[in-house]
């Protein structure tokens, strides 16, 4: 995997290299190279997150490291391409992938608007932080929001393979942009086929054609995003007597922030629906309606110092809130709380320069619906509440 | 974990609770009170400077907003812009962004953080200090940056901001 990402990576950029002399631009000009480095600490009361957090001495598995490369080839032609590693104490961590590797084509239709296309591996944009969530410095706190950008299922949200087609509008009122992508996400982590179809599941996902589509829509101190996606997995495991089994995913996302010179609001909900296609064998149910959501207060004090208080709710079926149906139809092995999450944090950010960063946060966990199933087998074994210490230290040039 | 201990947890979690609830009403004023304090454009202390082949000599705010912001990647003719900032972690940032572009540092920072790291745009460079930025702007073709007013001299290219209901 690492050596195949290092080829794709620079194969990828000694294409665009051996095309960009043929424009004659300046290539150190227009080319910038940008990297950045984390370490992170966790610890908890109970249960484990990011490592084994539960230990009197806390986890230092979080470290997230990540190079990226982009270029302005011509006026209507920009490339760019990132890898990534990232470990967070789970046996499926990246060693290093290419995270995203993508040209983008784009032609004004007047000095106001734009429109393009971009080709290649593609970010998820998928409310505000889902295209950044692994680059510590422009995430809202150590953990990102575990209801809408949960760790279990990340791989599928990261990028996808496939083309995006976007218009953008600048006004001096306001700024407006629609994007369409269509491609195959990535599906490779174990994690998301014991999240998906429970721990019992063996085969291993594909992913289909999948949509996704963004709206942005910004005015003054007003950001507003409708995102969401359609997602389609096939399962493929020789044991299941029937074929053609298969899972899929609509997910649609509602963002809102609003800025003032000392605070910012943020808050987004997701509602998040699957269906299950002869997988009767490994699931209770058919369907599945979840939903999510949180509200953040930041208070910006200095420009290198915040402090922000949030409040993120997720529920794995909104029909079994307390789930107490869930228990029931697995005969009480696995407990009602591991179907929903309602977390209290706090935290701070301190910029100490302005290529270090540092970050400290505490989580009171009420439930365990996000809670990582490798780090933590025995669902009966999970506490309902629980605290979390979250702290980080990145770089970046 | 023993039951005073888990009471203990539940407990500060109830207050954690109602302490928000602060939090929500003193927010919700500050917002009601605030809520026209977006930057207006104003008399400002800072110029935009160009390197001296630049094809444009005036500008529309819209448009240094689309630079600033990493949207527009290139002059009128096929010369990229290579956008220079100070450290954004100082006033000099802060007050260029609120005072020309209109917008506060910190959405500054998130637009340019979100671009980048997706892919979507050029990292600006960063200078330590306006004499620096003076020298890089006029020797690299395509930059531009900004300075304060008083350091402005012959050998530096001013470019002027068209007035604020001028759109292109």
């Amino acid at each position: 995997m690492k050596i195949r990402s290092l080829l794709l990576f620079s194969l990828f950029y000694s294409i665009v290299f051996y095309g960009k002399t043929s424009y004659g631009n300046d290539i150190l000009n227009s080319t910038k190279i940008a990297g950045f480095a984390s370490q992170g600490y966790t610890r908890s009361s109970d249960n484990n997150f990011y490592g084994n957090s539960e230990k009197n001495s806390g986890s230092f598995s979080l470290r997230e490291m990540g190079l990226n490369v982009s270029s302005s080839l011509s006026k209507s032609l920009f490339s760019s391409a990132q890898i990534l590693a990232r470990n967070t104490g789970q046996n499926d961590d990246d060693s290093m992938a290419l995270d995203y590797a993508m040209i983008d084509y784009s032609r004004p239709l007047s000095s106001k608007q734009t429109y393009g296309i971009r080709i290649g591996r593609i970010k998820n944009s998928l409310g505000f932080y889902n295209e950044t969530r692994d680059v510590p410095f422009t995430r809202s706190s150590v953990i990102l929001p575990q209801s809408i950008y949960f760790d279990r299922t990340r791989d599928l949200s990261l990028s996808a393979d496939g083309f995006h087609l976007y218009g953008a509008l600048n006004k001096l009122s306001y700024n407006a942009e629609i994007t369409i992508g269509i491609g195959k996400p990535r599906v490779d982590k174990r994690s998301t086929v014991s999240t998906l179809l429970g721990q019992s599941a063996v085969g291993t996902l594909d992913s289909d054609v999948s949509y996704l589509w963004n709206v942005f829509f910004n005015k003054n101190a007003y950001t507003l995003t409708f995102s969401g996606a359609f997602l389609q997995l096939n399962y493929n495991d020789s044991a299941l007597v029937v074929d053609d089994n298969k899972v899929s995913f609509l997910v649609n996302m509602l963002s809102f922030q609003y800025d003032a010179e000392h605070w910012v609001i943020t808050a987004e909900y997701a509602d998040r629906r699957f269906k299950y296609k002869n997988l009767g064998t490994l699931l209770p149910f058919k369907e599945l309606d979840g939903e999510s959501y949180y509200l953040q207060l930041t208070s910006i004090i200095t420009s290198s110092f915040n402090f922000f208080i949030r409040y993120d709710v997720f529920y794995r079926n909104r029909k079994d809130r307390k789930g107490t149906n869930f228990e029931q139809l697995t005969r009480g092995i696995i407990p009602a709380h591991t179907q929903f999450a309602k977390d209290w944090t706090v935290g701070l950010r301190w910029d100490i320069h302005r290529s270090w960063m540092f970050r400290l946060e505490h989580h009171w966990v009420n439930g365990t619906a996000w809670l990582p199933n490798q780090n933590n087998p025995d669902p009966a074994a999970s506490k309902k509440d629980w605290r979390l210490l979250a702290g980080i230290l990145s770089f970046k040039f | 974990m023993t039951l005073k201990k888990k009471n203990k947890l539940l407990a500060c979690f109830k207050v954690n609770r109602s302490i928000f609830s602060v939090w929500i009403f003193l927010f919700l004023y500050l917002f009601h009170t605030s809520i026209y304090a977006m930057p207006s454009l104003q008399e400002t202390s800072y110029i935009v400077i160009t390197h001296e082949n630049t094809p444009v000599k005036k500008i529309s705010i819209n448009r240094l907003r689309t630079i600033y912001g990493l949207k527009t990647k290139y002059w009128d003719d096929q010369t990229p812009i290579i956008v220079y900032t100070t450290n954004p972690l100082e006033e000099e940032y802060r007050a260029f962004s609120k005072q020309v572009l209109g917008m506060f540092s910190h959405q500054l920072q998130r637009a340019w953080n979100r671009l980048i790291y997706s892919g979507r745009a050029l990292p600006p460079t960063t200078v330590m200090s306006f004499k620096e930025m003076m020298e890089a702007v006029s020797t690299t073709p395509g930059a531009i940056g900004y300075i304060p007013k008083h350091e402005l001299n012959a050998t530096i290219q001013q470019l002027e901001i068209r007035g604020i209901n001028n759109e292109d």
